[in-house]
């Protein structure tokens, strides 16, 4: 039978885990319109996992929250790789491998590859040489399933479904980053304070400062939800809306904490204790559910050397990229 | 002369609060991130309230942004292609659409006819975007109409539909959960993924609802389910 996808390479989810996405750097400039970024929570297991496979560091990779999916190739051989956490791994059944984070690894026709995202952290980043064969919305293949928007049909994998891939992997030769090593559970989350200050009492802020807040069940890429206290807030039920920004914690009128994410909301009407520094965004991938994290107060100009460092660090593991 | 408070939101991010003229300002400062906005800016959300700037932190600090922002002599902006439309939306206003008419009624204590006509009559502007990807608030709505949010929202609201709440009304781009009280729907798509120009609206821009039947109602929808249906400008 003459099948037109016949030279096609894909993937068939034979189990869609429980919410794994297809992101890449987001969808950029269309906020005034409405429409949440969407995209990768860490950029730098983003840029690793697509390194180690020979992509562009910012092709579309899927990012699996508490459970990763399993699924079988079909077509030509790929190279895949995987970053997460410390008991995170890249399983290929049918032969019995189990792959670390911080390597690639070719598969063949049939193999039947589990992404493990482990019990120490929350997302883990999942890369295919060549990459998958979506088209961008708004610039982007990011899905953002609360929308339907992007990605495979707008939605996390689910059983059965062909994720076809891009066909360039003729020369791609399997890499390691040297001395890699996953990092640990995040236990703080550096923060700059506001933008609503001025809607907190001072020992309302003590507070939320001074607490170890659990990172509850309560996830998904809009947002993760904290218990441990109740933070007051005097803004009120009346509070106008405004603008959201990705990282800010904003409080709920019951007054939990819910960190916001790539998913949220563009704008909304709750008030915003405190923002998570830019360079520890790629940290939440590094939460685990049920422990305890704090946060931890820090100036504009400490969150702007700390990025100076961190991109330094990245750059580094990047170049130092080799083949196996 | 300062024009602006301003709040972090982290070390890319900046709220900018208008003194003053807030809608003036404010307007000025959004188109000028629009229009030419300074190397590292990525986003804007501007709301009623402030106009939230999100950088790249690598390439501007927040120091950098405040400056430029206080520097930008707001007197002599000449902003080009400051370009805003004003589209023709048609809506159908029967019961089978206007889901909360006779709520509305009893709570206004208006006429369906009245509370029809208030709507209809208003040229909006749409003021601000979000909650969902390319829904408009649109204001001003007739005081007359005045009324709060339902206290139990709907777990689907039909996409195309027209609500009102406050003093605003708002069109739903999608099918989705939401509290506005509904008084109508539209059969055009004002977010449609199949173009690449995909979000009809931008903030600024003014709408006129045109009254239409039931009958002109499925035809129009049905036309764009096939293929997306022009919407029609208004020559000012």
């Amino acid at each position: 039978m003459k099948n037109k996808n016949n030279n096609l390479s894909f993937l068939r989810v034979l189990s869609g885990g429980q919410t794994t996405s297809l992101q890449d750097l987001g969808r950029i400039g269309f906020q005034d319109k409405g429409v949440p970024p969407s995209g990768v929570i860490s950029k730098k297991n983003m840029k690793l996992a697509n390194k180690l496979v020979g992509n562009n560091e910012c092709e579309a990779v899927l990012e699996s929250f508490i459970s990763g999916p399993t699924f079988e190739m079909k077509g030509l051989k790929a190279l895949v790789s995987i970053i997460g956490g410390k008991s995170t791994s890249l399983e290929i059944i049918n032969r019995n491998i189990k792959v670390r984070p911080g390597r690639s690894i070719e598969i063949v026709q049939n193999d039947l590859v589990k992404i493990n995202n482990g019990n120490d952290n929350l997302i883990s980043t999942f890369s295919i040489s060549g990459g998958f064969k979506v088209p961008k919305i708004l610039g982007s293949k990011s899905t953002n399933p609360s929308v339907k928007m992007g990605g495979f049909n707008g939605g996390f994998l689910e059983d059965d479904m062909l994720l076809y891939l891009n066909d360039n992997l003729s020369d791609a030769e399997e890499k390691i980053i040297p001395n890699f090593s996953s990092p640990q559970t995040i236990k703080k989350l550096r923060v700059i304070l506001g933008p609503h200050g001025n809607k907190f009492e001072k020992s309302q802020i003590d507070k939320f400062l001074s607490t170890n807040w659990e990172v509850t069940k309560d996830i998904n890429r809009m947002g993760i939800k904290l218990s441990g206290d109740e933070i007051k807030s005097t803004a009120g039920r009346d509070m106008l809306s405004d603008g959201n920004q990705i990282g800010s914690i904003q409080i709920t009128l019951k007054g939990e904490p819910i960190i916001l994410l790539p998913d949220r909301g563009t704008i909304g009407g709750y008030p915003k204790i405190a923002t998570i520094i830019s360079s520890d965004l790629d940290q939440i991938s590094n939460l685990k559910i049920s422990e305890k994290i704090y946060f931890e107060s820090i100036d504009v100009l400490s969150a702007q050397n700390i990025s100076a460092i961190k991109n330094k660090k990245i750059e580094k593991l990047l170049s130092s990229i080799t083949k196996i | 002369m300062k024009n602006f408070n301003y709040q972090l939101a982290g070390d890319n991010g900046i709220h900018f609060y208008p003194i003053g003229q807030v809608n003036d300002l404010n307007d000025i400062l959004i188109s000028w991130f629009k229009n030419s906005p300074p190397v590292g800016v990525i986003d804007i959300i501007p709301s009623l309230v402030n106009l939230l700037v999100i950088f790249d932190s690598n390439k501007i600090t927040s120091e950098i942004l405040i400056d430029y922002v206080e520097n930008l002599d707001f007197e002599n902006i000449v902003l080009e292609n400051k370009k805003s439309y004003h589209w023709e939306i048609p809506i159908c206003y029967e019961k089978k659409y206007g889901l909360d008419l006779g709520y509305i009624s009893e709570k206004c204590n208006l006429t369906e006819r009245n509370i029809i006509n208030l709507h209809q009559q208003n040229i909006y502007q749409v003021c601000m975007m979000g909650f969902l990807p390319g829904l408009p608030f649109l204001s001003e709505l007739d005081p007359k109409l005045k009324l709060p949010r339902r206290s139990n929202p709907r777990t689907l609201v039909p996409s195309g539909s027209i609500g009102i709440a406050i003093n605003q009304s708002v069109i739903y781009p999608q099918d989705s959960p939401g509290g506005w009280n509904i008084v109508g729907r539209t059969p055009v798509s004002i977010f449609d993924q199949r173009k690449e120009n995909s979000i009809l609206l931008s903030i600024g821009d003014r709408i006129t609802f045109r009254r239409i039947t039931a009958e002109e109602f499925e035809e129009i929808f049905s036309l764009n389910q096939k293929s997306h249906v022009q919407i029609k400008e208004i020559k000012i």
